[in-house]
């Protein structure tokens, strides 16, 4: 078949030729992606062989079958199959299936209750006094499984919009989607270099009274110096020298061997160099390499007045007072920080969070405390005819392909009536069970010990 | 303009994301900061902008949007993925109004999401197709929003002593910028508020007119600026002009005690039902490795200490918005009334923002924002909306004040991105610069596989720079990711530096990463020379 050809079949008769040719394609996709699936599949003629038994063989399952029906169903399945391959299980009812595991089934409306801590709770003895939801499953009944492997949709390899806008692909299937396009091979972890092979330092100010510096001295450097020094090698030691060269004078400061950074104390508004090198125990210090020039702020307003926009020193004031030049700290914003703590004291979830663009969030996470959280949720499910119209208190509930259905509710305290009503598809029968449910939980003194 | 307006109020919103994108996984955790942030703060924006528009409110609102953020946005692979990300949310809410029938409060909220979410998913699909920069371009275009740019990649510019790695972080975002918005940018918001006195050369330089520093940046420049911040400077010898942060304004949306997000009739943001509800029901909607994580749907209001939430209710939360609104304008016009007669002119309330904190943390922000600028609008006539460029455009006579260096990080100036967590970041991007610099000059007309190679090492150093590694690493949440990023984009970069000099280009590998680090397509390394 050739490409224009499949484009102009429906996506269900796609659909069944894809399934036809155990062409792994899932009905969510877009059809346009199905065509390319299908066209790739066959053209390469793989899609031919699946016919035949080796397909089977690969798909042996084992015996651990997850029925699909979210109800809680309890299922032994026998399967001759060893294999442990991870499989899927759909039940079909009254559909023979070629496929060699047997499920039993046993459905049963039953009330789930979550509790998040391992307390027994009240809520779940009483949530087990079963609502009578007797509908059609209650009988045993043999379910015949189909087991499948879950293949993953082949991912198309290059170019997977085609050019084609998100929405021209996403609107023929009615916003949905494929399984997204994966491309790339995992990344390699990348190894960082732990030094570049030069003798440097530099310096940085991190605020007005310090400044950050990182150096590097190569092997080769250092096997110079020591012949230089010779036996007066082991007595010298390494040292900082901070220029201040405002004031003209300098610190040194005595690092080891082994430090890379330091962070050093200066004063704002200042001009500072800093060399690193050896100094001797004759107190001569040896340059090994020397910063950049490095300022760092004043960290204060400044004193000089631009006399081209001279105004009274009262009413400056007033504006530096007015801009917020009196308050704790300049800048950033602590306040925020406090706020955003006192927000997380109150979290319960211990999500991490963080926000970009700004060093201004900076959120902190807290211990909490201890909690017990308990809510009961209601599943209700059960099974009719594929083409019966079934309504649960009133509201129409859709049914899977088999007929089954299952709906899940939070369940509040009080009493709930739910009448479960199917109408046949030719509306000449009608049945309905009705479900009372009664909840009620009691919160407890917390006992301390 | 306003007859008789006594001042100006320019409302800031600082719109930025790391560059996240990993073609490599078919989900990655991460991605999803971007898309949290359409659903709940761009899309919500341009809602509002459209409404502005249909509705004939008068309003100026400056925005930047950082080109990693734009890259992000016109990127197909995200826009895919989050259409996918927006679908499994609608999937999940119409579950939730379902599971919700018994409980109307709940059962309401659950409309509300499935409703956002849908109309979402209409904004995003059928009304911009799929590429929400046109929304913002348009608004541009007709002269109610200004969008600035921001270092390409977010660099944090106080902490890169060489000037060429300065210079390259802004002349490839103001061209980014004339790509996708079609002019030059007037003005640049530096990352973080981070400002050291030279960058102002290279601002101008790319032809931009304006930036902003944080108060203390105006506040303590040399020599004292006659207007405190509520009027900008100009930096001496390159007539940039630098506008501070106005403290009064920022504070009353921030405050500890009387800040608007702090309500206890605000959404609470961290009751959310991935953490909330049982987990088999709510695992089809996790990430590959199953951990809980914030879906979007929160039903609980902060309330006050304590474990127990009230139900949210957005009807009350709205009303509260307003409330905020007229409070927020209420005290602008006394602040503008009161200042204009102090300064003897019109002064310019400056009150940037993080984009993200309306909508994404503060759900009921982009409410607040449009009833302020309703509001100022309609009920008052005191204080005019403005942008910068407009204000220059309006006093082009200012001041000379050469600003202080400074940053809008905590304690004010590099803390944050220069400590114990994040200081061994340095060295190497340090070197990085200076190779990148290097390399440039030693190729300097490079051509086929040479020119693809010294183009992704441009790319690496941009995405290494990101100010973001630095503060995840500092604020100790996903650190683990900010550690490889910054590694993944050392080490590749490391090789490239190497190959290059060695003639030993490996093709394939370069390709590999070409396809993984695509950020800025259109990049020339020649941009370092």
């Amino acid at each position: 078949m050739t490409k224009p050809e499949l484009r102009k079949m429906t996506k269900k008769d796609l659909l069944a030729l894809a399934k036809k040719k155990r062409i792994s394609v899932s009905e969510s996709m877009l059809k346009a992606d199905i065509v390319d699936t299908v066209y790739g599949r066959l053209s390469s003629g793989t899609g031919k062989i699946s016919n035949n038994v080796k397909s089977k063989r690969v798909t042996k399952p084992k015996a651990k079958a997850k029925v699909k029906a979210k109800a809680k169903t309890k299922a032994k399945t026998k399967a001759k199959a060893k294999t442990k391959a991870k499989t899927k299980a759909k039940t079909k009812a009254k559909t023979k299936t070629k496929a060699k595991a047997k499920t039993k089934a046993k459905t049963k409306a039953k009330t789930k209750t979550k509790a998040k801590a391992k307390t027994k709770t009240k809520a779940k003895a009483k949530a087990k006094a079963k609502p009578k939801a007797r509908v059609k499953t209650k009988a045993k009944k043999k379910v015949k499984a189909k087991v499948k492997t879950a293949k993953r949709a082949p991912a198309p390899r290059q170019g997977w919009d085609n050019g084609r806008t998100i929405r021209q692909k996403a609107v023929a299937g009615k916003y949905e989607l494929t399984a997204g396009p994966v491309t790339m091979p995992p990344v390699e972890s990348m190894e960082i270099p732990a030094d570049y092979g030069v003798t440097r330092i530099v310096a940085m100010a991190k605020d007005p009274s310090w400044i950050f510096s990182y150096w590097e001295i190569t092997a080769d450097r250092f096997m110079q110096l020591e012949k230089k020094f010779g036996a007066e090698w082991t007595k010298c030691t390494m040292a900082l020298r901070v220029y201040d060269r405002g004031a003209k004078d300098h610190l040194d400061i005595g690092i080891g061997y082994e430090a890379r950074a330091w962070y050093i104390n200066v004063t704002g508004g200042g001009r500072y160099q800093v060399a690193i090198g050896v100094l001797t125990p004759g107190g001569r210090f040896v340059k090994i390499a020397e910063s950049a020039t490095v300022e760092t702020p004043r960290g204060r307003a400044s004193d000089r007045i631009d006399e081209q926009w001279l105004i009274p020193d009262d009413v400056y004031d007033r504006i530096f007072a007015a801009s917020g030049g009196y308050e704790v700290t300049a800048g950033g914003s602590a306040e925020m920080h406090k706020m955003l703590e006192a927000r997380l004291e109150e979290q319960l979830a211990s999500e991490a969070v963080s926000s970009f663009g700004s060093g201004e969030l900076m959120p902190e996470e807290k211990e909490r405390g201890f909690r017990l959280r308990v809510a009961t949720e209601l599943i209700l499910y059960g099974a009719t005819e594929p083409d019966a119209r079934v309504t649960i208190q009133g509201k129409v509930v859709k049914l899977r392909r088999d007929g089954t259905f299952t709906a899940r509710f939070a369940l509040p305290d009080g009493a709930i009536d739910i009448p479960v009503t199917a109408v046949s598809g030719d509306r000449v029968e009608e049945r309905t069970i009705d479900t009372d449910v009664k909840k009620k939980s009691r919160v407890k003194e917390p006992v301390i010990r | 303009m306003k007859e008789g307006s006594k001042g100006y109020l320019a409302l800031v919103l600082h719109a930025h994301l790391p560059y996240v994108r990993h073609p490599e996984y078919d989900d990655f955790l991460e991605e999803d900061w971007f898309f949290e942030a359409l659903t709940e703060t761009y899309i919500p924006l341009i809602e509002i902008f459209n409404r502005f528009e249909e509705e004939g409110v008068d309003y100026r609102i400056t925005m930047s949007l950082t080109p990693s953020l734009l890259s992000m946005m016109a990127d197909p692979l995200l826009q895919y993925r989050y259409l996918r990300h927006l679908n499994r949310l609608i999937d999940l809410a119409g579950r939730e109004i379902e599971r919700t029938r018994w409980m109307p409060e709940f059962h309401e909220l659950a409309l509300m999401y499935h409703w956002k979410f849908t109309r979402a998913r209409q904004i995003f699909l059928d009304r911009y197709d799929s590429n929400l920069i046109s929304a913002f371009r348009h608004h541009q275009d007709a002269g109610k929003i200004e969008i600035i740019t921001c270092g390409a990649t977010h660099g944090f510019l106080p902490l890169m002593p060489n000037d060429k790695a300065v210079r390259a972080q802004i002349m490839i975002a103001a061209d980014h910028y004339e790509k996708h918005l079609g002019r030059r940018p007037r003005g640049i918001w530096l990352a973080e508020c981070g400002y050291r006195p030279g960058v102002d050369k290279i601002i101008r330089d790319a032809g931009i007119r304006y930036f902003f520093t944080d108060t203390h940046g105006i506040l303590y420049g040399e020599p004292r600026p006659r207007y405190g911040v509520f009027a900008p400077v100009y930096c001496p010898g390159t007539a940039v002009a630098a506008f501070g942060r106005d403290r009064e304004s920022s504070k009353q949306v921030w405050s500890a005690k009387e800040g608007y997000p702090g309500d206890h009739f605000y959404r609470d943001f961290y009751r959310d039902i991935g953490f909330d509800l049982d987990y088999d029901y709510i695992r089809p909607f996790l990430h590959a490795d199953g951990n809980r994580i914030h879906t979007g749907i929160k039903y609980h209001r902060i309330t006050g200490t304590g474990d127990e939430k009230e139900v949210y209710r957005p009807s009350i939360a709205r009303e509260k918005a307003a409330e905020h609104a007229g409070n927020f304008m209420f005290n602008r016009e006394k602040q503008v009334e009161h200042l204009a007669g102090l300064l003897g002119t019109k002064p310019i309330i400056v009150s940037p923002y993080d984009a993200e904190l309306f909508g994404h943390w503060w759900y009921e922000g982009p409410d607040w924002i449009e009833f302020l600028m309703r509001k100022i609008h309609f009920d008052q006539d005191t204080v005019d909306t403005i942008t910068p460029s407009e204000y220059l455009d309006l006093h082009p006579k200012l001041q000379a004040v050469q600003p202080s260096m400074s940053s809008w990080g905590y304690k004010g100036y590099n803390e944050v991105w220069l400590e114990g967590s994040n200081d061994w970041i340095y060295p190497h991007l340090h070197i990085m610069s200076d190779r990148m610099v290097e390399l440039a000059g030693r190729f300097p007309h490079a051509d086929g596989l040479l020119r693809r190679a010294l183009d992704q090492a441009a790319r690496e150093l941009l995405l290494a720079q990101s100010s973001d590694w630095a503060f995840i690493m500092k604020t100790g949440t996903m650190v683990e990711y900010a550690h490889k990023r910054t590694k993944d984009h050392i080490g590749r970069f490391d090789r490239l530096y190497h190959d290059m000099l060695a003639s030993k280009i490996n093709e394939k590998w370069l390709g590999e990463v070409e396809n993984r680090d695509n950020i800025f397509p259109d990049i020339d390394y020649r941009v370092y020379t």
